[in-house]
């Protein structure tokens, strides 16, 4: 070859690049000087991710604080497949058995969910835990990956579900403080703005914008924790016992109004609350409202004590166990004659009580029902509770005084129950019961925090202390509730058996037991009350409800350190009052 | 009289590149080197700084789930249960062994003067005393 022809050559290669790149130049320049919005803002969008971060969601925690978690938030993975590339690979069969064996579920089961070959996402199982997916991830199955995702976890399990309730998948609260409290607990999402490069990878250099997720506050309960097992150990031992339809118990700190503990049986696992029913996820305490029997014969006498219109020694006669008030018959459990209104309420008689409510009449009567906090909601922070149902007098027959005064014709939750006891206990003063201590910002700030409140005062101090007396009588001997007796211990108290209504008819067979009240009754720092609903063995509040009322109040003064009073009830200044008044020593 | 090499001498003279203009030139590049190595610092400081959010995102969740599990293993349900597992029986001690130096349970606000503030403020519903 000539070096003129390679010369030649040389030019033509050097004329055809210079062409080339001109062209190529050329377009450059025309696409990126020419108006070319679309090309280019599709560039951008192909390259411009916006990543969501998710809030964290606060954790509820016992009255304790930091470190006695009740429910938070877990990480977990969700294990998801692309179908179409196992596919491609011809590896569905290993794919799907191995994942079936890693994730123990059925082989059809998960080869159904890779079945759909056109598509590039499945999920083959979510909310895997960490470890589960390390394992997975550790076998290096091609078309498999992992998304990272969040799980509401309660360590506790069925500990407590009616008042935490539970978070469903969408990670909203549904129930309980979960619902109750979803304005704190919920984290608000933040967003990270960014472009990413051609392995779709974000370029930190790029990124456009950065907005931190705000982590969820942190709820505080009053519910103690040691209190709450022991009441739910006697739950579990009175569903067994006496294999009722359901039982629940709370118990108030008198003085506050601080719900201690709070159980409801049957209970649901907040962790799987998926696989419960609505029945077991009904929180008795608050959301049932029961006809609550022979317990508000205490209220009627409470409210004929502070008008005056008897005394303690006002004598009633029983009528030997039956009498006819408007043309209709009103029996007693055991036949009585003439009975004081002090032993009247110890034998719990009903018409006794349906006597003490005629002296106050109507409009008085419903007065201090409904300042008792009867018909009315108590103002718990949980969702769901039910505020009973009190007639208004206009509507009231002419029995329905008589009636209500044993606790029939009118409707209450346990929670009413307990905070009209809590009254009394309290120096007549009603307490709105709360469970929510404190809300607590991740920072440390505090958004709320709860102070005692008190709502009213339906009797005076004299009366609530008269009727202190009163109530422990019922625990001593010859009285209904002695089975409720706490050794060392003063109870102050009532039983209370109802029969329900069933197709429009009181059953006899159908009852609801229940025992209420406080202790020490000299000092009364604990209320407490236990409702067993329909007991199959046995029916009344004294022979099935106190004995766990005792169980639960003896573990319950003895892990708070309340320490027996040095002076009994009796022997205090207004109780020797009360024995001078009524012409008896403290110790019948 | 000597011949003259055009050639050599031609060389000799070499290309005019004036001074203050090659320090231009090495500044210009000195200055895009440092742009170069800036940026390079930038996406190593950017990586490590991406690496670290994944790593703290990583731990957050790690303590969580060890939240988790350590409120499960303490629950009081599961303290009994190991309790029995290892035949630890325990009973409290009766009332005539306890000696009561103060009752924690009465301390708190309630002992205040402001609870018997807020309970003188209330208004009885009920007018009859």
């Amino acid at each position: 070859m000539t070096e003129r022809r390679i010369a030649r050559r040389i030019l033509l290669c050097s004329v055809c690049l210079i062409v080339a790149l001109a062209g190529l130049g050329a377009r450059l320049a025309y696409l990126h000087l020419g108006e070319h919005e679309g090309i280019r803002e599709q560039v951008r969008r192909t390259r411009h991710v916006r990543r969501t971060l998710t809030g964290r969601r606060g954790d509820i925690l016992e009255r304790r604080g930091p470190g006695c978690l009740m429910a938070l938030d877990m990480a977990v993975k969700n294990v998801c497949a692309d179908p179409m590339k196992i596919a491609e690979q011809s590896r569905m069969v290993d794919v799907a058995s191995a994942l079936s064996e890693a994730l123990n579920l059925p082989t059809d089961e998960v080869a159904v969910r890779l079945s759909n070959t056109s598509r590039r996402f499945s999920y083959v199982q979510r909310f895997v835990p960490a470890e589960e997916a390390d394992r997975i991830r550790a076998m290096k199955l091609s078309g498999v990956f992992f998304e990272d995702d969040r799980i509401r976890f309660y360590p506790h399990k069925n500990t407590l579900c009616h008042v935490l309730g539970f978070v469903n998948r969408e990670g909203v609260g549904s129930a309980g403080i979960e619902q109750g409290m979803e304005r704190f607990l919920r984290g608000t999402p933040g967003y990270v703005e960014s472009e990413v490069n051609a392995l779709r990878q974000e370029v930190y250099l790029q990124r456009i914008r950065q907005i931190p997720s705000v982590e969820g506050a942190d709820v505080t309960l009053t519910i103690d924790e040691n209190v709450q097992f022991v009441v739910e150990k006697a739950l579990d031992a009175a569903m067994d016992e006496h294999r009722p339809k359901g039982a629940w118990a709370i118990v108030q700190r008198v003085k506050t109004g601080e719900i201690l503990a709070m159980g409801s049986r049957p209970a649901f696992d907040p962790n799987r609350f998926f696989e419960s029913d609505e029945d077991a996820r009904l929180n008795r305490a608050i959301g049932y409202t029961y006809e609550p029997g022979s317990t508000f014969k205490a209220l009627t006498v409470a409210a004929a004590l502070n008008e005056g219109t008897v005394t303690p020694q006002t004598a009633f006669d029983c009528e030997h166990g039956m009498w006819f008030y408007g043309g209709k018959p009103l029996r007693d459990f055991h036949p009585y004659g003439v009975l004081t209104v002090a032993d009247g309420l110890q034998k719990s008689s009903n018409i006794l009580a349906a006597k003490v409510a005629l002296t106050l009449g109507d409009k008085r009567f419903h007065e201090y029902i409904a300042a008792f906090g009867i018909g009315t909601r108590a103002g718990i922070e949980l969702p769901g509770e039910e505020g009973g149902i009190l007639h208004p007098t206009r509507n009231w027959s002419k029995i329905e005084a008589t009636r209500i005064a044993m606790g029939h014709s009118v409707a209450v939750t346990a929670l009413q129950m307990l905070g009209a006891f809590c009254a009394i206990a309290n120096d007549g003063v009603l307490m709105k019961p709360y469970v929510i201590a404190a809300v607590t910002a991740k920072d440390g700030t505090e958004l709320y925090r709860a102070e005692p409140t008190a709502v009213g005062r339906p009797i005076t101090p004299d009366t609530a202390l008269t009727m202190r007396r009163l109530l422990a009588r019922v625990t001593e001997e010859g009285g209904t509730g002695k089975r409720a007796r706490v050794e060392n211990y003063e109870v102050a108290g009532k039983t209370g058996t109802s029969e329900k209504l069933v197709d429009g008819q009181y059953s006899s067979k159908a009852n609801i037991a229940s025992f209420v009240g406080f202790l020490p009754a000299a000092k009364p720092e604990l209320g407490i009350i236990v409702v067993v609903d329909e007991p199959s063995t046995h029916h009344t509040g004294g022979r099935v409800a106190a004995p766990f009322f005792n169980w639960i109040a003896t573990e319950s003064v003895r892990y708070l350190d309340i320490a027996p009073p040095t002076l009994k009830l009796a022997e205090s200044a207004g109780g020797r009052e009360f024995a001078a008044r009524s012409g008896r020593t403290g110790a019948n | 009289m000597v011949k003259q090499n055009r050639k050599r001498q031609g060389s000799s003279q070499g290309v005019f590149f004036p001074a203050p203009l090659v320090s231009v030139a090495m500044l210009l590049s000195a200055a895009a080197l440092a742009y170069i190595w800036l940026g390079c610092q930038c996406e190593a400081v950017g990586k490590a700084i991406k690496g670290l959010e994944s790593e703290q995102m990583i731990l957050r969740q790690q303590l969580s789930n060890e939240q988790g599990k350590w409120a499960e293993m303490r629950s009081v349900a599961n303290i009994e249960r190991a309790l029995v597992r290892n035949a630890v029986a325990m009973t409290p001690p009766r009332p005539g062994q306890i000696v009561q130096l103060r009752g924690r349970f009465y301390e708190g606000w309630v002992e205040g003067a402001s609870y018997a503030a807020r309970v003188a403020r209330v208004d009885r519903p009920v007018s009859h005393d």
